[in-house]
């Protein structure tokens, strides 16, 4: 009995730790992230997205001059990392990160959120994109 | 002479806005475009998905209480294929209740405008007779009477692979129905929106992505055969249509063409 119940304990613990540290793996990406997309430190790009992504939008230069093409001037884009959530994936090694995005006229009821895909690259998440937002 | 023949084949196959599935020698303008049933505007291609068949739960309807097509883009790029979207929905729900399978009916590869790849073309995704997860989860829509009819004889049914399907109260409300019960969804493969900060898969300014005549062609194709086999299914929509959502990007400006496209090959949809 007491060795189960440690052995439950151990579980627990062991889980924690591994949630936790992705947790904060997934706070750190995303605050890279902002910075990227404000476009406060670009050379993180790597960092940030993995290379499929990369490619698949059309490679590293394309992709920075979209994000250099977005408005950065009042640099009050307001900062994703803060109101984030995510979860594993039920089968593969993807995790999948929620964020709410505050609609134009600010109603709640018009606000929707984007998820975006993260995946382990050579053991470090990065962004994969993100997915239609239908249930 | 084998320049010639190619560029003809070029010309009348694969370059024609009318009937780019059909082979030349099918293309007569004097024949009306509705042809006899059983219809195949455009050839559906099956996929044997895999499925979460021990632990998920899905919902069963008669394909008659379909009457929308919903139109979505899947917001990944456009090279995605349906098994990678099938794979990133197993993916989704909880452990608990995890998704059953694409949540979409209907899957529509097409190339962005100058780009060669993908391959053009429909594939099945979510059987007509299972409702789909596409519209919002708790957007409720009128019924008809027939829907009404349909409901009140316990036709809509919620279980397991293997287990006892019984009538889930919880999807109706005052006569209304989740909106996936009514409807079927036909994703779009692609980003048609633009980029930011919440989309990074979007357009560029400087190259905003449009459905090219080939993609609203597809869409109207897929969406008058299935109008002929299930007459019931009268309207197109569109998924911002039911909720707050950038889905389906630029699309949803060519709903009312695709719409004009269906009414060639002999379909009328609201």
């Amino acid at each position: 009995m007491r060795i189960q119940l440690i052995t439950i304990i151990l579980l627990f613990s062991f889980t924690a730790v591994v949630h936790g540290s992705d947790d904060k793996s997934m706070k750190e990406l995303f605050m890279k992230y902002d910075q990227v997309m404000d476009n406060k430190k670009i050379e993180l790009i790597d960092e940030v997205f993995s290379q499929k992504f990369i490619k698949a939008s059309g490679g590293k230069e394309e992709l920075i001059s979209k994000i250099k093409e977005l408005p950065h001037s009042s640099n009050k884009s307001k900062p994703l990392a803060p109101d984030l959530t995510w979860r594993k994936g039920l089968k593969n090694e993807m995790y999948f990160a929620k964020v709410k995005e505050p609609s134009v006229n600010k109603s709640k009821k018009d606000a929707h959120e984007t998820e975006f895909m993260v995946i382990k690259e050579d053991g470090k998440l990065k962004i994969d994109g993100t997915l239609g937002d239908g249930n | 002479m084998i320049l010639a023949l190619l560029s003809w084949t070029t010309v009348s196959w694969g370059f024609s806005t009318d009937c780019f599935f059909c082979l030349p020698w099918k293309q007569d303008n004097t024949r009306p475009l509705v042809p006899e049933w059983p219809i195949e505007y455009v050839k559906i291609e099956k996929v044997d998905y895999e499925r979460n068949s021990q632990t998920a739960s899905f919902c069963r309807r008669p394909e008659d209480m379909v009457d929308t097509i919903v139109i979505h883009h899947s917001e990944t790029p456009s090279t995605d294929s349906p098994e990678r979207i099938n794979d990133l929905h197993l993916n989704r729900g909880t452990p608990a209740d995890p998704w059953y399978m694409i949540a979409y009916s209907y899957v529509v590869n097409s190339p962005y405008a100058g780009a060669l790849s993908p391959r053009a073309r429909v594939t099945e995704g979510r059987p007509l007779d299972l409702v789909g997860a596409h519209a919002g989860s708790n957007i409720f829509v009128p019924m008809d009477e027939d829907q009404k009819k349909m409901w009140k004889d316990g036709k809509i049914t919620c279980g397991k692979e293997g287990g006892d399907f019984t009538v889930d109260p919880s999807m109706e409300k005052n006569g209304t129905i989740k909106a996936n019960v009514t409807t079927i969804g036909l994703v779009v493969i692609g980003n048609y929106s633009p980029f930011s900060k919440t989309n990074p898969n979007g357009y560029s300014k400087k190259n905003p992505r449009y459905p090219t005549l080939q993609t609203q062609d597809m869409i109207a194709r897929t969406s008058c055969q299935l109008q002929k086999k299930y007459p019931r299914m009268k309207s197109i929509k569109w998924h911002s249509y039911y909720h707050s959502t950038s889905c389906p990007g630029t699309i949803k400006e060519y709903i009312g063409k695709i719409k004009t496209l269906a009414r060639k090959y002999g379909c009328e949809f609201n």
